[in-house]
């Protein structure tokens, strides 16, 4: 998979190495950490939501999902549940299927692109 | 506030992403929050009533129990009213804003959290909420204070129209407030006040400074004294505190009273009476005025403290002080509400008048007095006199300042007393130096006391029938080095008034037994002497042992002392005076009423005294045999002593004809000019 700088934003990255953790570790893999450990449930829950066409409850996980993204500087990644959100709570099932599709992957990447945050000093 | 900056501030955070709560705790725990975490909005609401914290992140979409539900719970609890609630929001959902005030949010803040600001946002709120905390807390205390303020604010425009009112709901102290507001403030004052208000409004706001109007009004049926204070703002209103003064205003005149007035009569004092006095004479001399003052001085007042006790003194002067009032009428000079009249000290009174000319209008005035002392005084059971001698002296002629005309209108006044009380004197320059005689003429008396040179003189007491010679009155005579015979009523009445009478009486009785003791040792015939005893001196109840000690230290026989009481002596106290005469006629001495018929007469007390003698008054005698009156009274008083077994003896008695009546009449004894005047005690000696 090939990473570009942009998956996550540098400030946010930056202010969170700033910031204090609880456990010794740098924030970065800690928010790292809870992101890989949280986003695959949600996913899951987006695409079982759409194959009942429940677009509430896939609003409310695109939702939570845009909420973790954004604090973790993915900015490219929560304007993509941004769009899906709002598809959803408009209850428009094309545009909820369309928008979600490319959401798994790029779930991908912005993890691996944590990954390799976390790991540096 | 004070217990929250010492303990770390409670924040509590309500997110259902981890990782918010991750990175909120973090952050702020690292600035000093103690930091609570709750994943959903029923969690947010249990967690604000545990851990009641100062502040709360909500985030609003959450599972369950969302944001805006947990606010809204939030803010009926206890304490959520004040409770800073900052939702978290995405930026894109700006409706959700909207919604989130209307639940209630203090604020927002919008994801993705820019951690950094969220520490200074999240103190930034909690300054601003403390402060509207201090500010709730002020402003209720202050309007604590309003409520327990027992003034009426109001404020007005210049105008005095009411632009708010800040206590007492509207209404002046002491008032309910009504059920529309007033819209002015003139409209609650009583009407002078309203008046006075414009354009003491406009005085407060062109002098910058604060104004004040008192005014007063019945409330209730009190007069209720109130205080328009005015203080003008910067801003051309003005705010007016009305405040209650009455109890102060009360206070200041009881004061004033207690300093300025006499208790009993409630007329001023002698302080007051200069004060106003001294103020009149100035206005007086300003337009070239004349001022006449009046010394009032009862006649033999201290007879009726003497012999009817204080509460009939009390009583006398209350109703002279009321006849004083009704003497003056509607005069007022120079002094609002009170007549130009005060009370100096026992008996004396002083008033003053304006004078348009010589002194007639104010000597009038002196006889209209004096006219109205003459009626007898209620006291009690009894009716005493108590008539006035009046003194004038005129500003500025007698005098340009109060000490001088007090003095002179006193030394008139004693003039008045001297020649013969109950009359009006105008001052003369001579009168001071007749003041200043009187003093001498008590120093002088005191010393004759003092060095023996009083004499005491005889006057024989024959029996009726055979005009044989059955006794003599012992009298006193002072013979004043320099002025001579002095007359008896002059000096007694002297020492009457300083105090002394009761040494007088003792050197007589002492005197009297020393006489007889000189008798018996020539071999000389043995009668009885009568001594005269001061109401003072009897009522003192050492009396009986100062007679008896007399008698023993001369070896007199008690049969051969006769002591002669007035009526007033023995009324003043009814049952001391039977007790004393009673151990007096046990111990031998007899006893005898004098003067009978000028006092306070009771045929009541008469009967139940111990005595043996009545000595009927001169001037009931003078009378007889030509005025029926007085021979009517003769007859009565005679037949009423003998049918009490009393023997009578009518002093005064100057003629023959005056004889053959008490001798028809049978009268017991007499005395007087036909026989004998009061002889030295040589010449009486040599008739024993």
């Amino acid at each position: 998979m090939v990473l570009t700088e942009s998956e996550l934003d540098r400030g946010v990255i930056d202010a969170l190495r700033e910031l204090p953790s609880p456990d010794g570790r740098s924030m970065v893999a800690c928010v790292a950490e809870l992101f890989t450990q949280d986003s695959p449930a949600l996913l899951r829950q987006m695409q079982q939501s759409a194959e009942r066409e429940d677009w509430v409850a896939l609003a409310t996980a695109a939702h939570a999902l845009k909420s973790y993204a954004g604090n973790v500087g993915a900015l490219r990644f929560m304007a993509q549940l941004r769009e899906l959100e709002l598809a959803a709570k408009a209850g428009d099932g094309p545009q909820c299927v369309a928008c979600l599709a490319p959401v798994p992957e790029a779930c991908s990447k912005v993890v691996a692109a944590l990954a390799q945050e976390a790991a540096r000093p | 506030m004070n217990s929250q900056s010492q303990t770390a501030r409670r924040i509590l955070l309500a997110d259902d992403d981890a990782s918010t709560r991750l990175l909120a705790n973090s952050v702020l725990s690292g600035a000093g929050f103690e930091v609570f975490l709750a994943t959903n909005g029923q969690e947010a609401v249990d967690s604000m009533l545990r851990y009641r914290p100062a502040m709360v992140l909500l985030d609003l979409e959450m599972p369950g129990v969302d944001g805006y539900e947990a606010c809204r719970r939030m803010r009926c609890l206890p304490g959520g009213v004040e409770l800073p609630i900052v939702v978290v929001t995405s930026l894109d959902d700006l409706g959700s804003i909207e919604r989130a005030y209307a639940a209630g949010a203090t604020d927002f803040v919008t994801k993705p959290i820019n951690w950094v600001l969220l520490v200074h946002r999240v103190r930034y709120v909690l300054r601003a909420a403390d402060s509207a905390g201090a500010l709730r807390a002020a402003e209720s205390r202050n309007q604590a204070l309003l409520r327990a303020m027992p003034d009426s604010l109001f404020l007005l425009d210049g105008a005095g129209r009411i632009q708010a009112c800040a206590a007492g709901g509207g209404a002046l102290p002491g008032d309910s407030p009504g059920q529309e507001s007033p819209t002015t403030l003139a409209a609650l004052l009583p009407p002078e006040a309203a008046l006075a208000l414009p354009t003491l409004c406009a005085q407060a706001l062109s002098s910058r400074m604060a104004t004040t109007l008192d005014c007063q009004r019945l409330q209730y049926g009190v007069t209720q004294v109130l205080e328009v204070r005015l203080l003008p703002n910067e801003d051309g209103t003005l705010l007016a505190i009305v405040r209650d003064v009455s109890e102060q205003k009360f206070s200041e005149q009881r004061i004033r009273r207690l300093a300025y007035y006499d208790n009993l009569t409630d007329l001023p004092n002698r302080e007051w009476m200069e004060m106003q006095l001294t103020s009149a004479l100035l206005a007086a001399g300003k337009v070239g005025r004349r001022v006449a003052v009046l010394f009032i001085d009862l006649d033999q007042f201290r007879r009726v403290n003497d012999t009817l006790g204080q509460l009939a003194g009390d009583a006398v002067l209350i109703e002279a002080a009321d006849r004083l009032r009704r003497c003056l009428g509607n005069v007022h000079f120079g002094v609002e509400d009170e007549l130009p009249l005060a009370r100096l000290g026992a008996d004396e009174f002083l008033l003053w008048l304006p004078l348009a000319d010589g002194p007639e209008s104010a000597v009038e005035m002196a006889d209209m007095i004096r006219q109205a002392f003459e009626p007898l005084f209620p006291c009690g059971p009894v009716e005493v006199k108590a008539t006035a001698s009046i003194g004038v002296a005129c500003y500025p002629a007698d005098g340009h300042d109060v000490p001088t005309l007090l003095r002179n209108a006193d030394a008139a006044s004693q003039q008045a007393k001297v020649a013969g009380r109950n009359r009006v004197v105008v001052y003369r320059a001579e009168m001071n130096n007749r003041a200043l005689e009187r003093l001498s003429l008590e120093a002088d008396l005191r010393r004759a006391v003092a060095s023996n040179s009083l004499e005491v003189y005889y006057q024989p007491k024959y029996r009726v029938d055979d005009l044989g010679l059955v006794g003599a009155e012992a009298l006193l005579r002072w013979k004043h080095p320099r002025l001579g015979f002095i007359p008896p009523n002059e000096f007694i009445g002297l020492a009457e008034a300083a105090g002394f009478i009761v040494d007088i009486d003792r050197w007589v009785v002492k005197r009297v037994c020393e006489d007889i003791s000189v008798w018996r040792a020539a071999g000389k015939r043995l009668l009885p002497v009568a001594v005269n005893l001061s109401a003072q001196e009897f009522l003192n109840q050492a009396v009986v042992a100062m007679i008896t000690d007399a008698a023993a230290h001369a070896e007199v026989p008690h049969g051969l002392l006769e002591l002669e009481l007035t009526e007033n002596a023995l009324v003043h106290d009814a049952t001391l005076a039977r007790e004393l005469l009673t151990q007096l006629r046990d111990a031998g001495f007899t006893l005898a009423i004098d003067d009978f018929g000028t006092g306070y007469s009771s045929l009541q007390y008469l009967r139940s005294f111990p005595v043996h003698t009545l000595k009927i008054d001169r001037s009931f005698v003078q009378g007889a045999p030509d005025e029926r009156e007085a021979c009517a009274l003769l007859r009565a008083v005679i037949q009423f002593a003998h049918s009490l077994d009393l023997s009578v003896v009518a002093e005064g008695v100057e003629n023959y004809r005056q004889l053959d009546f008490l001798r028809a009449e049978g009268c017991d004894y007499l005395q007087g000019y036909l026989m004998d005047p009061a002889l030295p005690v040589a010449t009486y000696a040599a008739m024993l």
